[in-house]
């Protein structure tokens, strides 16, 4: 253990060398540019940037890599809290309560909280990674298809229990997430479904295209409807936490950096997954439920500390075992790798410099991050305050150029097209949006880890012979159960209260 | 005012970025004039990744552009390579062709026959090896045999995908032994892996190289590789036919662009992926991941895929596996 | 507007968009799981690709029932006051309308002059009309330099290359 500290300060002094800086800055700045804007992700920016790269040492370069990423992550945060559109998956439900923060004027709220939450939760799971990371990945081995099966139900569960106001409308949106994510190939035997013969369906919708049609174009739609109306961003415009939301913010940061490691270290999962998990135990735990998806800081807070910490988790398996958790890690492997170097149990020993300076460097990006976003958040806040007249149809364009980057075609924005309208009915019959774009991305995985369950145990067996996957099952039923009631509940003093009906 | 200063300073700041980047893309007429992409079928982290991040590096320095590498998973490749089969076909958008394009018409995984593709030229050769975890009660294939004739169908063999060559693999070593496994599909090799190390399967049949961090690790031991020959890099691991099974089978890697690539256009990819297989940085890598490299150019590829397609077809239909 | 328009229109607005709905939703239930009989429900390997859509199917129908119940007895979505009036709705559709266009016209016009009409269209509704030239002009130039010059995405352009 001390050891490990002894290195990872060797790996500070390689990653605050001025060069390396510069590269981790150059990262987070061009990384933070693309994640504001559409269809443009961490993977493209960072082929922009591999011919930088070249005649680089490999820690720098890596460096400038992990930099775009975070800075890629933080701008999918800004484009969720402005405009109520999210770059991926992972920043869904940044927007369920940073946009309504953002309509209040207090956009510049939301998005230090993200950067200090980001910075805290970066933290917590660098040091996780430098005193405890070989033990928990063994433990995190017994993730098998089973007990992944299990999570993500539960996550499910968690998503239609606790998000909306209504259990049964919740339900809808999940299904119609299931259902068009059958569309396109099959995950474990390859069959195409539900094409129809077009081309552009057999490798599926595109979840860049679903988020900018439900939640981008149809915001825009409903804006269409009086746009000849002022918005009203309240002249409050405060970038400040006001009194009684500091507590309650810090802990939402310290559960999300727990749970964000936790979850990096279960091999399969996604980003999306603790973020999901960290709003859901924030409003269970908050004294104002009611609040969130109206404005609750802790709802932003969690989410966006438990994704970034996340990474520092996923980064275990990495490196003690070979394995690439999540599609970002990979992403990072293969920059180790076309630098020479294998990831896996021996990295630590061959070139222990690049190890820690990479996980120091992932320190310092969030800190770069969190220097930059400080004053900045202020600024990108005024972008609220754009009057819409003007702001609409510059999204709307934005929008539609992401929607087409996805595959080069007009076809995309066709589709984002079709989503729109539906996201604008949507809106209007009150049926969460959310929902639809979280079980569109786990859908593949809970189709695959529940037919090699069945395989492998020869039936449903698994479900209940595993502790953990009983575990989570049983907490998903509750779930329900609870939500169901606190629904029945709350139906009651609805009426009670609110005379107008 | 203070607004509008602002919202100046971001617009500047945008311009001042794009005309950054405007800088980068350089111009030329000649092929390639912008970044090419190469399509992975499988995820980030297998054999087939690897090899393309390592050849696209050589490619691009060949070829002067950048060369990106996207992971389009599922399906034995098949989301990869159909997408790759309707892009355009001007040598920008490449595909990795692995070892099972010769098997989906057979096995019905998708419409994709070899004749949907140009071939620039194959890479590398991938021998597979039978991987348990350490702590197993068998140290042989034998032993190994033995336990699954003694549970039959219980025994469970994970590979990347329906139809995958790795699930061949398993096949036709039950086949041989005369005993019945239960193959579970993954989506791509590194996930069999790690289902394998927590110990939810008993054993997979992947390429060596993806198991050696987990044999390093302490975590896994390879029984047996179904190469003709020992590999040199693991002298102690016998093969296949030593342990009395004969079993003789491997993927290779090639890469592929769609039918009706300009003739110039294929020669200079074939060209330069000649040049790219033949550096000490490729052969360094693919050699220590437990690979073979092998070039082979476009007119030769041609005809060692068709042979390959017939072999793979006879194979499945005699093991009942083709539909 | 015709006798009959207004009448329907009236009719309408007292309709149970909720009903409507869940109807839309139970009927694209049926259609998955009429299409997921086409895939094997299992195949030599084991369970096939008609599994999974079987059941998801079969669930989204019985949750499109419940959906139903509970749009007719308890949360009522009455068209008339979930939706805005006809002047709103109008200018949404010109919104719909335009994308639409743009799709249709991109590939021969080029994105330049594609996406200048779509902005005009919608600024003309709030700005003078040099305004919104110029507005449109801009922001669409500055998109296709981000986009087309800086990460070389190969938008539409016409024979002038714009």
């Amino acid at each position: 253990m001390l050891e490990s500290v002894m290195s990872l300060m060797e790996g500070f002094s390689v990653a605050i060398s001025p060069m390396n800086i510069l590269y981790c800055f150059i990262g987070c700045f061009v990384g933070m540019l693309v994640g504001v804007l559409p269809g443009i992700g961490p993977t493209e920016a960072t082929a922009l940037l591999i011919p930088l790269t070249f005649g680089m040492e490999p820690v720098s370069a890596i460096i400038m890599l992990a930099g775009i990423y975070y800075g890629g992550m933080y701008g999918g945060t800004i484009t969720s809290v402005l405009i109520n559109t999210p770059g991926e998956a992972a920043s869904v439900i940044t927007c369920l309560d940073g946009y309504p923060l953002a309509k209040q004027g207090r956009a510049g709220v939301a998005l230090k909280v993200a950067a200090v939450g980001s910075f805290v939760g970066g933290l917590i799971s660098i040091i996780g990674l430098a005193l405890i990371a070989p033990p928990l990945a063994e433990f995190a081995l017994r993730f098998g298809p089973t007990e992944m099966f299990a999570l993500l139900v539960f996550g499910m569960s968690m998503v239609v229990g606790l998000m909306g106001k209504s259990l049964v409308r919740g339900l809808v949106a999940v299904f119609i997430g299931l259902l068009l994510a059958l569309v396109g190939m099959d995950p474990v035997s390859g069959r195409i479904r539900y094409a129809f013969g077009v081309n552009q369906l057999v490798s599926g919708l595109d979840l860049v295209t679903i988020c900018m049609g439900l939640f981008g174009l149809s915001e825009i739609l409903v804006g269409m409807e009086n746009l000849y109306i002022h918005n009203k961003t309240s002249s409050v415009n405060s970038s400040r936490l006001e009194k009684g939301e500091m507590r309650p913010t810090v802990m939402s940061i310290i559960r999300g950096s727990f749970l964000g490691f936790f979850m990096g270290l279960i091999p399969g999962t996604s980003s999306a997954i603790p973020a999901l998990i960290s709003y859901s135990m924030e409003k269970r735990l908050s004294k104002h439920p009611e609040k969130f998806g109206k404005g609750a800081v802790e709802g932003v807070a969690g989410p966006e500390t438990a994704n970034n910490s996340y990474v520092g988790g996923a980064m275990i398996p990495l490196f003690t075992l070979g394995i690439p958790c999540s599609p970002t890690i990979a992403i990072l492997m293969g920059a180790f790798m076309m630098h020479g170097l294998t990831p896996g149990p021996t990295l630590f020993i061959e070139s222990p410099i690049v190890v820690w300076g990479t996980i120091a460097s992932m320190f310092i990006g969030n800190v770069i991050l969190l220097i930059m976003n400080w004053p900045l958040a202020g600024a990108w806040a005024k972008v609220a305050n754009i009057p819409n007249k003007l702001l609409y149809p510059v999204v709307l364009i934005i929008a539609m150029l992401g929607a087409y980057t996805v595959s080069n075609s007009l076809f995309e924005i066709g589709v984002m097209l079709v989503f729109g309208i539906i996201g604008y009915v949507l809106k209007k019959l009150e049926i969460p949006m959310a929902p639809i774009v979280l079980v569109y991305v786990l859908s593949e995985m809970i189709e695959r880890s529940l037919l090699q369950s069945l395989k492998i145990n020869k039936g449903f067996s698994g479900l209940y012979s595993s502790p953990i996957a009983l575990g989570f099952l049983i907490a998903a039923v509750l779930i329900l159960v609870l939500s169901l009631y606190a629904e029945f509940r709350n139906k009651k003093t609805d009426f009670l209260n609110d005379s107008d009906g | 005012m203070e607004k509008v200063r602002k919202s100046y300073v971001l617009f500047m700041a945008v311009v001042i970025t794009a005309l950054v980047f405007a800088g980068f893309s350089s111009v030329s007429a000649e092929f390639p004039e912008h970044e090419i992409t190469i399509v992975v079928p499988f995820n980030a982290g297998g054999a087939s990744d690897m090899t393309s991040r390592i050849i696209a590096t050589g490619l691009q320095e060949e070829l002067g552009q950048t060369v990106l590498v996207v992971n389009k998973p599922g399906g034995s490749g098949g989301v990869g390579m159909s997408e790759v089969r309707a892009s355009k076909p001007d040598g920008y958008t490449i595909s990795y062709i692995p070892v099972e394009i010769v098997m989906h018409e057979t096995l019905e995984l998708s419409d994709i026959v070899i004749e949907d593709f140009d071939y620039i030229g194959q890479m590398t050769l991938v021998p597979a090896a039978l991987t348990v975890p350490a702590d197993a009660p068998y140290e042989t294939v034998q032993d190994f045999i033995d336990y699954a004739k003694e549970h039959p169908g219980e025994v469970t063999i994970g590979n990347s995908g329906a139809g995958s060559i790795w699930h061949i693999a398993a096949t036709l070593l039950g086949e041989q032994a005369g005993v019945e496994f239960n193959n579970i599909m993954f989506d791509g090799a590194a996930p069999a892996v790690t289902a394998l190390m927590g110990g939810h399967i008993d054993a997979v049949t992947v390429n060596s190289g993806e198991v050696l961090s987990g044999v390093q690790a302490g975590k896994l031991k390879i029984l047996a590789i179904m190469t003709e020959e020992r590999d040199p890099a693991m002298p102690d691991v016998p093969t296949m036919v030593e342990s009395g099974f004969d079993v003789i089978i491997g993927g290779w890697g090639a890469l592929g662009v769609p039918k009706g690539t300009p003739a110039e256009v294929l020669e200079k990819l074939s060209a330069a992926l000649e040049k790219a297989t033949a550096t000490k940085e490729f052969s360094d890598f693919i050699t220590q991941r437990g690979m073979i490299v092998h070039y082979s150019n476009t007119a030769d590829f041609a005809v060692f895929i068709e042979e390959q397609s017939e072999f793979f077809t006879n194979l499945l239909s005699n093991m009942e596996l083709g539909g | 507007m015709s006798g009959f328009g207004n009448r329907f229109t009236s009719w309408l607005k007292k309709q149970n968009a909720g009903l409507f709905f869940s109807i839309l939703f139970i009927l694209f239930s049926i259609f998955f799981l009429i299409v997921s009989f086409d895939y094997p429900y299992s195949t030599k390997f084991g369970i096939g690709p008609g599994f999974f859509p079987r059941w998801v199917s079969i669930l989204a129908i019985l949750v499109g029932v419940f959906y139903l119940i509970s749009s007719v007895t308890k949360d009522k979505f009455i068209f008339g006051e979930t939706f805005p009036d006809k002047q709103a709705l109008k200018s949404v559709a010109l919104v719909v309308i335009g994308i639409a266009v743009f799709i249709l016209i991109a590939n021969t016009t080029g994105f330049v002059i594609a996406s200048s009409l779509l902005l005009f269209s919608i600024f003309i509704r709030q700005y003078n009309w040099w305004q919104s030239i110029l507005l449109a002009i801009v922001v669409t130039v500055i998109c296709f330099l981000i986009f087309k010059k800086g990460f070389s995405v190969p938008l539409p352009v016409n024979p002038w290359g714009f």
